[in-house]
Order: structure tokens, then C-alpha cells, then sequence
């Protein structure tokens, strides 16, 4: 039972890595208005919130199957970051992360509540913890060094890169086009 | 002249303002009442979403690819580990990499228990067997019928990133040995390939000492 925990601890880890890149591309291309004509903005914005939600979803049955695998960690070690005894800093930045999501995704229902600057910083929590699961998955991984790995990861970063790149510079464009006519 | 079907012609003839203002809250509680009595299927209480069958297909492909991902993954395993187990009972030593190995299973049988499933006491050393990183062999020290001390004299150490995972899983695998007494001892997250070879070098080990017994 325990190695089919393990395994599944590994796909569903996999799998939510690609479902948070998934939210963070729709996310990007929703804010720089890159959904172009067939699809609706609040289309794209119900797919990004569905993402983010089913990474949460996954993330919480890769920790719930890695504690179930009997891996050697304790509950506590994946509540409260940096005191795993094994894997210390992959850990902790794997727990980290996870509650970055859990922010991201639990302020997002109440997003009217919030002043629009607050928010939108605190969604983008969601980046630094895209980069925390990318280490986390790389140190720890134990498919992490295997070719299919690596190319799916370098396939995922550049599909993240594109609309992020897009964005950046929809936003320099803006603040430019601000900053001559001031 | 306004257009015909024009939703704001009233507005244009009303008489004035104020009877159009205490009109429109008189539509307004009506509509209410309305609401209250015959609420829409689809209110507040029940969000509607644009994209619900997009949403439903990515969930759809994320479980189908984990459980993919996962057979996948315990597919390769398998195959890593019949080459394994042809490798050790073909008993066929390995050149060691950056260790000194004996050279072949090496027994210094001192005694024999009386029961032909116990370990044989002495000094066993398993078939080595093969990861993808490098090989894996095992030795064990059998006392009183027990496993004393186990050791993995071989392991894969040819760059930093295996030799800082085996140095901190190879020290579990052998105190799980100890605890287990067997080969049945706990996978160490993050050395699965380790693991999985330590485990059969150890049966292959606990196999040279029950023969011998």
C-alpha cells in the first residue's frame, strides 16, 4: 500500500506543479489582455480560478500521500516549515509554498473585501511560491534528474515565460505611454 | 419621436421626476417581493462559471495523469527491479566504483541455528544491484540469528548530488534494517532507486544466510 502511496506522492506532486504553472500562464494572459477574441475575460478568469483551486486540490493529496507512504515525516513537519529533519530546506520550501497557494487561493473568494493593491500583492504570492515548488521539486524529486523531467520542466518554464514576458511588457508599455503624456 | 419598442420611452413621458422616482421604487420593491417569492435557479448562492467545461476537462486530465504518472512510475520501477534480481541471482559483482568491495559474497560461518529458516551468524554480503545511477550492495552481520550491523559498501557515488542523498539514505536504510530485521524496510523519500536496490541486495544477503543455516 505504502508504494503505491509513494508513487502516487510523486505523479500527483508532478501533476500540481504543471496545474500551478497552468493557473499562472491563464492568470498572466488574463491580466495583459492577451485572451484575444474567442473567449470572454471572465472565461478566462473562471479557468484561472479553477486551476488555482485543483492545484491546491493536488497539492494537498501529494502531502496527504507522502505522509501516508511512510517517508519518515512527521505531521509537524509539514505544518510548520524548516524543523524536517530530512531534506530540510526542500521541505521547508514545499511547506512554504503550500501556504502561499493556500493564501492565494483563499483570498481570492473574498477578493471584494480587500483594497484592489492588497490583493493584487498578495496574489502574487503565488510567483515566489511557483519558484519555491519548482527548488522543491528539483531537490527532492526523485524523477527530477530523469530526461523526461527535465524537458517537461523546460518545456513549462518557457510556456510560463512567454505570457509573463507579454505581461511585463503590456505593463513597461503602459507606464511609459503614462509617464509622456504626464 | 422615439423608436418603436423603445425601453425608455416612458421614461420621456413620465410626468415628472419625482412621480417617475417613486415609480421606479415601487417597481423596484415589486421586483423584489417577486425574487422573494420565486427565487431564479441560478442565484447568488450558486455561482455560474463561464468556463465549467474547460474546468472539468483540466480536472479530468489532471486525475487521468496522475494515475497515469503513477502506473507509469511503478511500471518503471518494476522493470528497473527485474534487472535487478537477474543481476543477483546471476550473483554477478560489479566493478565498485569509487569503494572497496570484496570481490565476492563472503561468509565466515560460525555457527548454524538449529531452525533451517534462521540466519546462519556470519558475514554476508547480497548480489550488488543495479540503479540507474549506479550499483547498490549490501552487507550484514549476523549474530544469535539476528542482523547486528549492516552496511552498503557500494552505492552510487559518482556525482555530488547522489552522494548527498545516499549519505543521508543509506544510514536510514541500514537502522530501518536493524529495526525491520528483514528486507521489508521503509523506502527513503528522495533515494526511491537506492531504496528499492538496498532492499534486494539485503533479501539477496538474508537469502546467502538462511541457505548456509
Amino acid at each position: 500500500m505504502s508504494d503505491v502511496l509513494w508513487f502516487l506522492t510523486r505523479s500527483s506532486g508532478i501533476i500540481a506543479t504543471v496545474l500551478i504553472a497552468a493557473a499562472i500562464i491563464d492568470g498572466f494572459i488574463y491580466s495583459g489582455r492577451e485572451g484575444g477574441q474567442r473567449m470572454r475575460p471572465v472565461w478566462w478568469v473562471d479557468l484561472h480560478r479553477g486551476l488555482g483551486g485543483y492545484a491546491l486540490i493536488f497539492t494537498v493529496f501529494h502531502l496527504l500521500t507522502a505522509y501516508g507512504a511512510d517517508l519518515g515525516y512527521r505531521v509537524i513537519d509539514i505544518i510548520i516549515p524548516g524543523i524536517s529533519k530530512q531534506s530540510t530546506l526542500a521541505v521547508t520550501l514545499g511547506v512554504l509554498a503550500f501556504y502561499a497557494m493556500l493564501i492565494t487561493v483563499f483570498t481570492t473568494w473574498p477578493k471584494r473585501r480587500f483594497r484592489r493593491r492588497i490583493w493584487h500583492a498578495i496574489h502574487l504570492l503565488s510567483l515566489p511560491a511557483a519558484i519555491a515548488i519548482g527548488v522543491h521539486g528539483w531537490q527532492m524529486g526523485t524523477d527530477s534528474r530523469t530526461g523526461w523531467y527535465i524537458a517537461a520542466m523546460v518545456v513549462l518554464t518557457g510556456l510560463v515565460m512567454y505570457p509573463a514576458g507579454l505581461r511585463v511588457s503590456g505593463l513597461l508599455r503602459s507606464r511609459l505611454v503614462m509617464f509622456w503624456n504626464a | 419621436m422615439p423608436a418603436p419598442n423603445d425601453p425608455y420611452d416612458d421614461i420621456v413621458t413620465s410626468p415628472t421626476p419625482d412621480d417617475r422616482l417613486s415609480e421606479l421604487s415601487a417597481r423596484s420593491a415589486a421586483r423584489r417581493r417577486e425574487l422573494e417569492l420565486n427565487p431564479p435557479r441560478h442565484n447568488g448562492s450558486k455561482r455560474r462559471h463561464a468556463a465549467k467545461g474547460s474546468r472539468t476537462a483540466a480536472l479530468g486530465l489532471a486525475v487521468v495523469s496522475t494515475l497515469g504518472m503513477a502506473a507509469y512510475l511503478h511500471q518503471a520501477s518494476q522493470s528497473s527491479g527485474s534487472a535487478v534480481l537477474d543481476l543477483a541471482t546471476t550473483d554477478t559483482t560489479l566493478p565498485p566504483p569509487n569503494a572497496s568491495v570484496p570481490s565476492s559474497p563472503k561468509s565466515t560461518s560460525t555457527t548454524k541455528p538449529s531452525g533451517t529458516k534462521s540466519l546462519a551468524d556470519g558475514n554476508w554480503t547480497g548480489a550488488a544491484s543495479m540503479t540507474r545511477w549506479g550499483p547498490v550492495q549490501v552487507a550484514i552481520t549476523v549474530s544469535g540469528s539476528k542482523i547486528t550491523a549492516a552496511s552498503a559498501p557500494l552505492y552510487p557515488s559518482d556525482d555530488n548530488r547522489s552522494i548527498s542523498i545516499n549519505r543521508i539514505a543509506i544510514p536510514k536504510l541500514v537502522q530501518s534494517t536493524l529495526t525491520a530485521q528483514n528486507a521489508n524496510v521503509n523506502s527513503v523519500s528522495g533515494a526511491t532507486y537506492t531504496s528499492a536496490s538496498y532492499k534486494i541486495s539485503l533479501q539477496s544477503a538474508i537469502d546467502k544466510s538462511r541457505a548456509a543455516s
